[in-house]
């Protein structure tokens, strides 16, 4: 095995120092405040820096939060499973192993919530895994009859830095079934929505007050309480306005459904891409369930950049493309051209660029598979 | 009782006798100030109340006021303004960035905890520890054995490669 890498030797001439005050020694209440701003990358390092750093940190239960997501880039599969990340806030990509895979076993990457990931070993086996790279725990879901044959999200409830919080539940949706299910007890639950040939277009969460939003593919709009014990009801049936596409599950499009404050307590954001064009976003509008009604917004409406698309606590997240996700403010660019290099190595790559609506600047910048 | 505080003036004085004079309300940002005026009643007559602030030296704390006085004024602290104004406060040099967090950590300013964690957020963000060490000067007190173990669960966050060349 290699010797994991060490810090550099001192150089033998140190440049004078910037500072004389003992950094090392820190308010209480300050290291917990800059330990909740830190990506997580930066929230792992700062333990190494010296014994009284190490301490703190132990003595911080909090998790850094929220996080900017980190993209996923393609992976293959080898002897040592691991996931490529590219961190959008250094512009660096993480290696990490995947210990609850065993060595040489095939996997598929399914969803990541609220720091947590989700895979299926052996991809479509219907055996899956939820593995939490901070704590590096691994926890395997358990199947149920009506379990969704294809995840196209997955959300835990109730902000915890525990699985085993009684509070908690792990809610996969995919096709038109619904399925959570409590760490704690192992208590499970699943729920059928038939809506006539519809099937789950996305899924979200208010973590706090344990509500799970569900969009159909017809952009009809679900709420329950989990855990789902009845039908789930309808909140909204999102209008068509004139000023409103028509929703093409052909075209590429996002659509995301976010908890909100008092006055917004559910919006859906919708992105249309163009297939044509090469800078494609047709508009972008919410969907204000309290008001009833579109509204098309600018970069300065739909508010501070990280709230729409991360979730509350997590410190992964994965952006997703034509088939629906959390992508903020994003355009997707399907650029072959810059993305060559990589694109040699599998199959289609898309590149994903956050656009500041109303000035146009370009925020953050990065790869996904597609 | 004691009078509301946003009726009396606040005498602050440094560690080395330099005293500032706070309008009651400017004060109430600091919440050792609050409790301190709570827990006053003796002076409350004269509508004055001192506090000595022990390790703040004058030069430190006329920033601190300067901070509070700003972020009182209500007709000012709104929106980007008050961003801009806060981002240029606190672009100071790290030793006064240091007895800045002691400030607030001492007479309880959470708005000014908030601005002077951000800033050392930024100045870690994307650093690997020796780099950290260096930009702080502190000594690495670890022995390699030590920093192995430290670094065993996570060690993929010790080599990140750097993307920037793509994009």
């Amino acid at each position: 095995m290699e010797p994991l890498p060490l810090s550099p030797p001192q150089p033998e001439t140190p440049p004078p120092p910037t500072t004389t005050r003992p950094w090392s020694r820190l308010p209480r209440t300050f290291t917990k405040n800059l330990l909740n701003r830190l990506e997580f990358p930066d929230y792992i390092r700062f333990s190494s820096v010296c014994h009284q750093w190490h301490i703190s940190k132990r003595h911080a239960q909090t998790l850094p939060s929220p996080q900017l997501p980190w993209l996923l880039l393609p992976y293959q599969l080898s002897n040592q499973p691991s996931l490529t990340f590219y961190s959008l806030s250094e512009s660096r990509t993480y290696n990490l192993p995947i210990p609850c895979i065993q060595p040489g076993q095939p996997f598929s990457f399914i969803a990541a919530s609220d720091g947590y990931i989700l895979f299926e070993s052996p991809p479509y086996s219907g055996f899956r895994t939820l593995f939490n790279p901070l704590s590096r725990e691994c926890i395997n879901l358990p199947q149920s009859a009506l379990s969704p044959p294809f995840v196209i999200s997955c959300a835990l409830t109730s902000p915890s830095s525990s699985l085993n919080d009684p509070d908690r539940w792990v809610v996969l949706a995919g096709g038109n079934v619904i399925f959570g299910w409590r760490p704690s007890d192992g208590y499970w639950f699943d729920k059928k929505i038939e809506r006539g040939g519809t099937s789950v277009l996305n899924m979200a969460v208010d973590q706090e007050k344990r509500r799970l939003y569900v969009v159909m593919t017809d952009l009809e709009l679900f709420e329950a309480d989990v855990p789902v014990e009845s039908d789930l009801s309808l909140l909204a049936r999102a209008p068509r306005g004139a000023h409103v596409p028509k929703p093409s599950l052909e075209a590429d499009h996002f659509l995301m459904v976010m908890p909100g404050e008092e006055e917004v307590l559910m919006a859906v954001v919708l992105y249309v891409v163009s297939c044509e064009a090469r800078v494609g976003v047709e508009r972008v509008v919410l969907y204000k369930v309290r008001e009833g009604d579109w509204v098309r917004v600018g970069a300065r409406e739909i508010g501070d950049q990280r709230e729409l698309f991360l979730s509350r606590w997590g410190s992964l997240m994965w952006v997703v493309g034509a088939e629906g996700g959390t992508a903020g403010r994003a355009l997707l660019v399907p650029d072959l051209g810059t993305t060559q290099t990589i694109s040699a190595a599998q199959g289609r790559f898309l590149v994903y660029i956050e656009i500041d609506l109303e000035s146009g600047t370009v925020l953050y910048k990065g790869y996904y598979r597609t | 009782m004691a009078s509301p505080s946003h009726t009396r003036t606040v005498t602050l004085k440094s560690c080395d006798d330099v005293e500032f004079v706070l309008d009651g309300s400017v004060a109430t940002l600091s919440q050792t100030l609050v409790s301190a005026m709570a827990e006053d009643s003796s002076s409350s007559d004269d509508g004055t109340f001192t506090w000595c602030v022990s390790n703040i030296t004058g030069e430190v704390l006329a920033k601190v006021v300067e901070f509070c006085n700003k972020h009182a004024d209500i007709s000012s602290s709104r929106g980007e303004d008050l961003k801009e104004w806060d981002k240029a406060f606190i672009s100071v040099e790290l030793d006064l960035l240091y007895d800045l967090i002691l400030a607030a950590d001492n007479l309880n300013i959470e708005s000014l905890l908030d601005l002077t964690a951000q800033r050392v957020a930024d100045e870690i963000k994307g650093k690997m520890p020796h780099e950290i060490r260096m930009l702080f000067n502190i000594e690495k007190d670890f022995t390699d054995e030590e920093e192995r173990e430290i670094r065993r669960e996570h060690a993929w966050a010790y080599g990140g490669e750097s993307l920037k060349s793509f994009l």
